[in-house]
């Protein structure tokens, strides 16, 4: 399959990609690894006049420490964020969800920024950074502003990211103390299918591991774009985590969701998994934390 | 728009002209003749135009060829040839790894990159490096096995 013809703009700096992208507005899309856009490109869904690569942009390549928590520039891959030994360390989470996205190959290509930027409603990474707390970076000609991921998603396919912005980086805040936390996707067959339902679940204990005093919800696949649910937050918030909890805490998620019927599956089958996913992120998560096992090590 | 590339291609230098929406497949199998990377699904999906572009597996069917500008790709063609196969290539054959062959090269190219981390492999570690590459004829065992093969002679 061949690419529709486009003209390859490659700048050299985010100054140069940011000029680029104001100059062509609508006509131009930036791509990082290529993943996601050519296989749309291929198809004809979207046909560009000018592309704007971006690997050019070593500066975005990165993953650092932030502000406590840490960072990911927009071009880190995939494979940077699964092997990153900082991630490992300062939130195992971030570092898991990656590994579970397509296959090493894909990895190496896919980036941190595309995968957000693209919103794939079935994204890996796109609950467990919602759950926690993550922001994105948008780069415009007016400057740089901040969104948080609760805010980025809007719906299939569309985020905030207007016609001249760029996704420069996304920061992950640090994880409070005693905080656990685990995904749980179901895909239908290989791994090259998408994942039909995943949730992302943290819980912040107190001391002793008892009694969870905060929690991030966050689900994706089932919906035109991931969300959290602070519908389920709050009936595990506060609670011991008892079976009773946890439950209470399904059914308020399922109640929430508003899963879309398509050829794969059913509104009532997606909720079903969404909430038995969601069943057994707690169970990782609390089972985590009882063996001590937190987000950062 | 046209830009001319150089590559250096299994140790080689090469150049060619072209079109700036030409994928790496593209201009391996059209202009260089190095047909070992195959078309699959078109999509990454399938993993049978798996090469290393700068020492690294990627989908050539997804890689501009722009992007390989400067830099140096691998193919299969790269790794043995007839009666001087590669460790890999002679495990494959020894285990039997392929019935129609189609998806080879893919294989070889994925499971080299994981011989390349040079990291401890077990089987587990093989059917990740492998989980992007589809081989419609002989189940998966065979390919496997000559990899782990592959893998204890480079630790022997």
């Amino acid at each position: 399959m061949r690419l529709p013809g486009f003209e390859l703009r490659e700048p050299e700096t985010l100054e140069e990609a940011i000029d680029l992208l104001g100059r062509y507005g609508g006509e131009a899309k930036a791509v990082s690894g290529g993943t996601a856009l050519f296989i749309l490109m291929k198809h004809r869904y979207l046909r560009p006049r000018v592309l704007i690569g971006l690997r050019r942009l070593e500066e975005l390549r990165y993953i650092r420490p932030s502000e406590g928590g840490v960072e990911m520039g927009a071009l880190a891959t995939h494979r940077q964020a699964e092997q990153s030994p900082l991630l490992r360390k300062a939130n195992r989470l971030v570092a898991e969800v990656y590994r579970e996205v397509a296959s090493p190959p894909i990895r190496e290509m896919a980036t941190v920024g595309g995968n957000l930027a693209f919103a794939e409603p079935a994204s890996d990474p796109a609950p467990a950074l919602l759950a926690l707390d993550a922001e994105a970076a948008l780069r415009g000609p007016e400057g740089e502003r901040r969104v948080p991921l609760t805010d980025f998603f809007i719906d299939f396919y569309e985020t905030r990211i207007g016609p001249t912005d760029l996704l420069t980086r996304v920061r992950v805040p640090r994880p409070a103390p005693r905080t656990a936390g685990a995904y749980r996707n179901f895909r239908p067959a290989s791994v090259e299918d998408k994942t039909l339902a995943g949730v992302a679940v943290t819980l912040t204990f107190e001391e002793g591991i008892q009694r969870c005093v905060k929690a991030g919800v966050a689900v994706g696949g089932v919906l035109p774009s991931p969300r959290r649910f602070p519908e389920a937050e709050e009936v595990l918030a506060g609670s011991d985590l008892s079976d009773g909890a946890v439950e209470a805490a399904a059914e308020r998620l399922g109640a929430a969701l508003q899963p879309v019927s398509d050829a794969v599956a059913s509104a009532a089958y997606k909720r079903g998994l969404a909430k038995t996913l969601f069943r057994r992120a707690v169970q990782a998560s609390v089972a985590s934390a009882r063996q001590g096992r937190f987000l950062e090590v | 728009m046209a830009k001319r590339i150089q590559v250096r291609v299994n140790g080689r230098p090469l150049d060619a002209e072209v079109p700036d929406h030409w994928l790496l497949l593209d201009v391996l199998r059209e202009v260089w003749g190095l047909t070992g990377a195959k078309e699959g699904c078109g999509e990454g999906a399938c993993g049978a135009c798996t090469v290393h572009l700068n020492g690294r597996p990627v989908r050539s069917c997804l890689t501009l060829a722009a992007w390989a500008d400067g830099g140096e790709v691998t193919t299969v063609e790269g790794l043995g040839e007839p009666g001087r196969l590669h460790p890999l290539q002679e495990a494959f054959v020894r285990s039997g790894g392929f019935q129609c062959g189609y998806c080879t090269p893919g294989m070889i190219m994925a499971a080299k990159a994981l011989l390349d981390d040079g990291i401890p492999a077990d089987e587990a570690a093989v059917r990740e490096a492998l989980s992007g590459n589809i081989c419609r004829c002989t189940g998966y065992n065979k390919i496997i096995d000559a990899v782990l093969e592959a893998i204890r002679e480079a630790r022997a």
